[in-house]
């Protein structure tokens, strides 16, 4: 059964004044357990107004969002606890680090749902050591930390939740290579070991082919796609018009069948590059 | 070729909260010629913010450090910071902090205004930045209904309109999509070309550093590589230690002379990978 669902899901902005604005427009979507879901579209396309949604933090103008079953506005007194349950990492969260240290800061959700402060501890530390963050910067204020520090704090201030389902909205926008790296691996292994869903927002079309399950494509405030990897990315000239793009290797090997060099289909990644190569080399080598 | 920016020997320090003082640039020596167009990288918290501060006199460096000078100006003379602040335009990540009022053209004007420029002076300033990013139909639209690269281009136009020398750019395109991205880094590069405009661009993402002339990479608060991009990311080795990664592009052509295939090592772009694998398939 899916566990997250939105009907006829529908949000307007400033609703009857001028600047009255439609920002998701009946969206339809259903994702399982232990599904990695990529999110992409143009800005303003109305990505962070959903994912905003799915643990409730806004409430739609009309249409339902069910977790697990639930619709979740059914008891608005108990939103909270679906706060616990579906993790969102804010699109730069970093906007929203306020304790006086880091170490405080990741703790933070852990203590509003009551745990003991043994129990803090552990998952602070458990989520400092998946985001790789040093002692040394648990021990400083958040207000003193680089642009890719600060991320780190945030999105492990949420996982010290372990929520049942994990959101990032753009979690890898201003972080190095490394920390884009560490991100990407967590996403995999918080599926991984939890089962648990993980929906992340990416303008990144080389994270979101090597990772994801399906593709959600937001248009101006509408579902455009919302298929596998494969069925996505084929569909390139609809993806530039929408203002996005493919991954710089599926794109090499699409220019390269123009030439008359067909190399095969499916290239997403490196690794399914220098597969597909090799493969057409050996057959060379046999037919030649 | 002139030197328009050049730190010498340069410390800098932040304080911590036991009012003890943390190293962040160390013994960092520096010089970018007047008209080129320089990239930035490095690891999060390698220092590169805390440079594109110290460069427009927002921070001052150490005590004992060696000067900085913004076309022969020393920035630790008070009596430079005005002129070293308009000669250094600094463009953040974040467009939405950046914008401070509600329609295009007062945006624009906003920076020289505040220097007493008259009247026809404002006017020809906020044409000539519109066309440099190429928003001239945007003149009278809100701030708000823009998108985020069009947002950021009104924002580096803001900064044009000071005039500027040199252009120091952090992480302009973080926050943007592909288009968005697109737009701002073609903005970005045509006024080095057809303006010569110094260019300084700080950022994460490696294909946009191999489109520029000189890559700087840092690694805890020093110069590990300086160089074209081909030389800089000929070295994987030297890219994985300062926490960085390839273009993808090149990447792949790596990945395929590890497979043995005799393949053009010098790839940065896409349009250089569909070549060189062609031409290795046609030679085969
Ligand atoms: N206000 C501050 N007080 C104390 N330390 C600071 C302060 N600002 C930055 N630092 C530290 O100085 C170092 C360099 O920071 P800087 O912001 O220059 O890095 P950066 O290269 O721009 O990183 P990023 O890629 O994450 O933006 C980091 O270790 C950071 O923790
Ligand atoms: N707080 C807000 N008030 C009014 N309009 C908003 C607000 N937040 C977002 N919008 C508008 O809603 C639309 C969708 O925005 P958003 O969900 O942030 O898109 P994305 O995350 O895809 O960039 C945009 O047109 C945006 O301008
Ligand atoms: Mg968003
Ligand atoms: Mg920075």
């Amino acid at each position: 059964m899916a566990f997250i669902t939105t009907e006829q899901l529908t949000y307007i902005y400033g609703q009857s004044t001028p600047y009255e604005k439609t920002a998701l427009d009946h969206v339809n979507i259903s994702i399982e357990k232990g599904e990695i879901i990529g999110i992409m579209g143009h800005t303003g396309s109305g990505k962070s107004t959903l994912v905003q949604h799915f643990n409730g933090l806004i409430r739609p103008t009309s249409g339902r969002v069910l977790v697990d079953g639930v619709d979740i506005w059914e008891r608005p007194k108990e939103i909270r606890s679906v706060r616990f349950r579906v993790g969102l990492v804010f699109q730069y969260p970093e906007y929203q680090l306020f304790d006086e240290t880091c170490q405080k800061d990741i703790g933070y959700g852990p203590r509003n749902m009551g745990l003991s402060e043994q129990e803090i501890e552990e998952r602070v530390r458990e989520a400092a050591e998946r985001l790789e963050i040093p002692n040394e910067i648990l021990q400083k204020s958040p207000f003193d930390l680089s642009g890719g520090e600060k991320r780190r704090v945030a999105i492990a201030g949420v996982l010290a939740m372990r929520p049942d389902v994990l959101v990032l909205d753009e979690p890898t926008a201003g972080l190095d290579p490394q920390g884009r790296k560490t991100v990407m691996d967590l996403i995999e292994r918080y599926r991984c070991e939890t089962r648990a869903a993980v929906i992340f927002v990416s303008h990144s079309m080389e994270h979101i082919a090597s990772i994801a399950d399906r593709v959600l494509v937001m248009n101006q405030g509408k579902v455009e796609l919302f298929d596998t990897v494969p069925n996505v990315f084929s569909q390139y000239a609809r993806l530039k018009e929408l203002g996005l793009n493919i991954p710089a290797v599926t794109e090499i090997f699409l220019r390269l069948k123009e030439q008359g060099i067909d190399v095969g289909k499916g290239i997403y990644t490196v690794d399914d590059g220098v597969k597909a190569l090799s493969q057409l080399c050996q057959g060379r080598v046999h037919h030649g | 070729m002139e030197t328009i920016l050049s730190l010498q020997h340069v410390n800098y320090s932040y304080e911590d909260d036991n009012g003890e003082l943390i190293p962040v640039l160390k013994d960092f020596s520096l010089e970018i010629q007047r008209g080129s167009f320089v990239c930035v990288l490095g690891h999060n918290g390698s220092g590169k913010s805390t440079l594109a501060k110290l460069l427009n006199g927002l921070y001052q460096p150490d005590q004992d450090s060696g000067p900085i000078l913004v076309d022969g100006l020393n920035t630790r003379d008070e009596k430079n910071e005005l002129e070293v602040r308009r000669r250094v335009g600094l463009v953040f990540q974040n467009p939405d902090n950046q914008l401070v009022t509600t329609v295009v053209e007062e945006e624009i004007a906003f920076g020289p205004e505040n220097l007493g420029l008259p009247r026809d002076e404002l006017q020809k300033r906020v044409d000539e930045a519109l066309l440099a990013v190429d928003m001239q139909e945007y003149r009278n639209h809100a701030t708000y209904k823009l998108s985020g690269g069009q947002k950021q281009r009104i924002a580096i136009a803001g900064i044009l309109a000071m005039r500027p020398q040199i252009l120091i750019l952090d992480e302009p395109t973080a926050m943007l999509d592909p288009k968005g991205r697109e737009e701002v880094l073609s903005a970005v590069r045509r006024l080095n070309r057809e303006q010569g405009m110094t260019v300084i661009l700080i950022t994460h993402h490696m294909e946009e550093a191999a489109k520029t002339d000189r890559v700087i990479v840092m690694k805890n608060g020093q110069i590990t590589a300086d160089s074209t991009p081909q030389a800089v990311f000929s070295q994987p080795q030297l890219i994985r230690d300062a926490g960085l990664s390839l273009p993808q592009p090149t990447e792949l052509t790596h990945r395929l002379i590890q497979e043995g295939f005799p393949i053009d090592k010098e790839v940065l772009t896409v349009e250089q990978a569909v070549a060189a694998i062609s031409k290795m398939l046609k030679e085969k």
